[in-house]
């Protein structure tokens, strides 16, 4: 199987992971890039040296390409000069503004490694390109975590036919039906985060993985109540209570606040930083409070978001629509091989109905 | 020629059926549609009286002799519908294909099958297509978030809503929203679809008895030019975002009741629009998300023809990708 998307990274088959933050552990990074695919290490939950540690980690597990996520302007003045050092294949970045994005892509191409903006709004998209971006992943509003309002069907052709790079879809990929609607929207490749989390090779609980089976896709509510912006989450107790709730205790937050900066190893600076871009989300996947608010919320559902990992109920679980398509828990490598046979075996039978 | 199970039950050539836009899927609109080898679909609450919907029917089959379609939406309505003798209005006619959405079909279904008439139901929620197949019509239509009208309370994206509906029910599926030309109608199909439903696309057709105002401004809408309004009455709308849309949303997160958004959201106000092109006068227009995928004012037949040699485009593009062996 041959897209732009395989031949700009050098993969086999045109599907990577989505850098999620707390589920993309070094050993599914691998598990996507040695079965094909491209691996992406979400780098802004750890320490900056755990970051780096990571990165050596995949290096053992792989010799095929991969990449790191960064959301730019949480700590990522600090980790993105360690993506640099590492010289990793591939650098996945989210939000951030060009005066921070154009150096990072320059570093980046200095030493032959690509750039994959993430994206939700054409106008990002249309900036993204200018700014030197190799391809775009373009989130649809199926997507879990943060999106904008705009589903795939629509997204994935307004940008594809906006831009010249190559385009990746993500929010609502779990098989080989998704890969090929992707393609014949006008993508390359696909993206997938829920349905390669929900594998063997996934190193978070089993709770967690038998929740994505058993949702549907109507179980997920999207609210800015979360984290700040619009993001999709699995509608359980603890999502509920959030969304009832609706404001946070101020000690709450400020807890929640010193938890992150401990974690994230930030220091007062970047903490009160973060907080600031928080408040200053661009609007159109914004859909929430502007303000301190958001950033009491971000803090806060990090510590949640963290919760879920172990206990699906009472913490915050990121899910997007595509649960309803998993079914499920296989290897990684079978979700992939299998994704790539069902759309090659769709795409014969239709032009064997279009040879008709 | 693209054969699908939808084509073969409906006896059309091809699988592109045309969503019933209230106040504008009136025969001119079907009949180009129908004739252009898709279905058309009449709104038929549109009309007021079973009388004016008969005068209707019989003027499209002056238009057309290929087979087009009645919708029957059953939900409540502001004045008082006997919905019985709109199916009966449509059997008498000789109508063939009756599209029911709103509710379950079920009431209905007898009458319908008795006639001989196919029956198919169009919903937002999986649960609501196996409910219409248990019932017995022969086909089902899955609307996904991004599309105009009524796309659901659940808000979910036709990219899951569509492979998810084709697993739940063995009776062909339809897929509507988010749909405006090649690129989606391969898409669909590729999901397990065995039709598309579009309706903005048709409305900005020159086709469409609406005023050309309303067309050009459809032109300069994008992706991200819509909202979805009356979710606090249970009756997600997804319109165009207008000052007007966006004070009835004011309204209904200020907790406005349904008598204080009715002259709000009042079906009237849309039909004026369409007949004067003013456009500031204050409506809900219907949209869906693809207003933003639309850059021409085509006749129906040149964007049905388009969509069928563009997909075999789509087609040979795949191939190149190593896709079809």
């Amino acid at each position: 199987m041959k897209t732009r998307m395989t031949e700009l990274f050098g993969i086999k088959y045109p599907i990577m992971l989505a850098g999620m933050n707390w589920l993309t552990t070094p050993k599914l990074v691998a598990a996507v890039s040695n079965a094909g695919g491209l691996g992406v290490l979400a780098g802004n939950h750890q320490t900056p040296d755990g970051l780096r540690e990571a990165i050596k980690e995949i290096k053992g597990l792989t010799d095929k390409p991969f990449g790191v996520n960064l959301t730019l302007g949480i700590g990522s003045a600090q980790r993105a000069p360690i993506v640099i050092e590492e010289k990793v294949p591939v650098l996945n970045y989210a939000l951030g503004r060009p005066p921070e994005i154009a150096p990072l892509i320059e570093a980046v191409h200095g030493y032959g490694g690509k750039v994959i903006g993430t994206i939700a709004l054409l106008r990002h998209a249309l900036r993204s390109e200018q700014l030197g971006a190799d391809a775009l992943i373009i989130t649809g509003y199926e997507a879990a975590s943060h999106s904008g309002n705009v589903g795939a069907l629509v997204l994935v052709p307004t940008i594809s036919e906006a831009v010249k790079v190559p385009c990746i879809g993500a929010g609502g990929y779990a098989d080989g039906h998704g890969l090929a609607a992707a393609l014949a929207l006008g993508a390359e490749g696909i993206s997938m985060g829920s349905r390669l989390a929900a594998t063997q090779d996934a190193e978070v609980a089993d709770a967690v993985k038998q929740t994505w089976v058993n949702a549907s896709e109507e179980d997920t509510v999207i609210d800015p109540a979360f984290d700040g912006i619009n993001c999709r989450v699995l509608r359980n107790k603890a999502a509920e209570d959030l969304l009832e709730k609706k404001a946070f205790p101020l000690f709450d937050a400020i807890s929640a606040g010193l938890h992150m900066k401990k974690t994230l190893d930030m220091s007062w600076g970047e903490l009160l930083r973060t907080a600031n871009n928080m408040r200053k989300m661009p609007s159109g996947i914004g859909g929430g409070q502007r303000g301190l608010g958001s950033s009491m919320r971000f803090a806060v559902g990090g510590r949640l978001f963290r919760v879920a990992l172990e206990d699906p109920v009472n913490g915050i679980l990121m899910m997007g629509q595509t649960a309803g398509r998993i079914k499920d828990i296989p290897t990684v490598a079978e979700v992939i091989e299998r994704t790539v046979k069902e759309a090659e075996e769709i795409l014969q039978n239709m032009n064997k109905q279009f040879a008709n | 020629m693209l054969k699908t199970r939808i084509t073969e039950l409906l006896g059309i050539e091809h699988p592109i059926l045309a969503g019933p836009m209230a106040y504008m899927s009136g025969p001119e609109l079907i009949s180009a549609v129908s004739n252009a080898g898709g279905l058309g679909i009449m709104a038929s609450l549109g009309y007021q009286t079973t009388d004016e919907l008969r005068e209707a029917i019989k003027k499209t089959k002056q238009l057309t002799d290929k087979p087009f379609a009645v919708n029957v939406t059953l939900l409540p309505s502001a004045r008082q519908i006997k919905y019985e003798d709109y199916f009966l209005t449509a059997i008498e006619e000789g109508v063939k294909i009756i599209e029911t959405s709103g509710r379950s079909p079920e009431p209905y279904i007898k009458l319908c099958k008795d006639a001989g008439t196919i029956v198919m139901h169009r919903a937002t929620r999986t649960k609501d297509i196996q409910t219409a197949e248990r019932v017995g019509v022969d086909a089902v239509t899955i609307l996904g978030m991004e599309a105009a009208g009524h796309p659901g309370q659940e808000e979910v994206g036709s990219m899951v809503r569509i492979p998810v509906a084709v697993d739940a029910v063995k009776v062909p599926v339809v897929a509507g929203g988010g749909i405006a030309d090649a690129r989606g109608l391969v898409a669909a199909l590729a999901m397990g679809a065995e039709g598309v439903l579009m309706g903005t696309r048709f409305m900005a057709s020159k086709d469409c008895l609406i005023h050309n105002n309303v067309k050009d401004w459809l032109l300069t809408l994008g992706e991200m030019d819509t909202i979805l309004i009356q979710k606090s009455i249970k009756n997600a709308s997804r319109v165009v975002r207008t000052e007007h849309s966006e004070k009835i949303l004011e309204m209904e997160n200020r907790g406005a009741s349904l008598e204080e958004l009715m002259p709000m959201i009042s079906g009237r106000r849309g039909q004026n629009v369409y007949a004067t092109g003013d456009i500031g006068s204050g409506a809900a227009i219907s949209v869906g998300q693809v207003v933003g995928l639309i850059h021409d004012i085509p006749t129906i037949k040149e964007i049905i023809d388009n969509m069928i040699s563009e997909a075999s485009v789509i087609m040979q593009r795949l191939q190149k990708m190593g896709l079809t062996g």
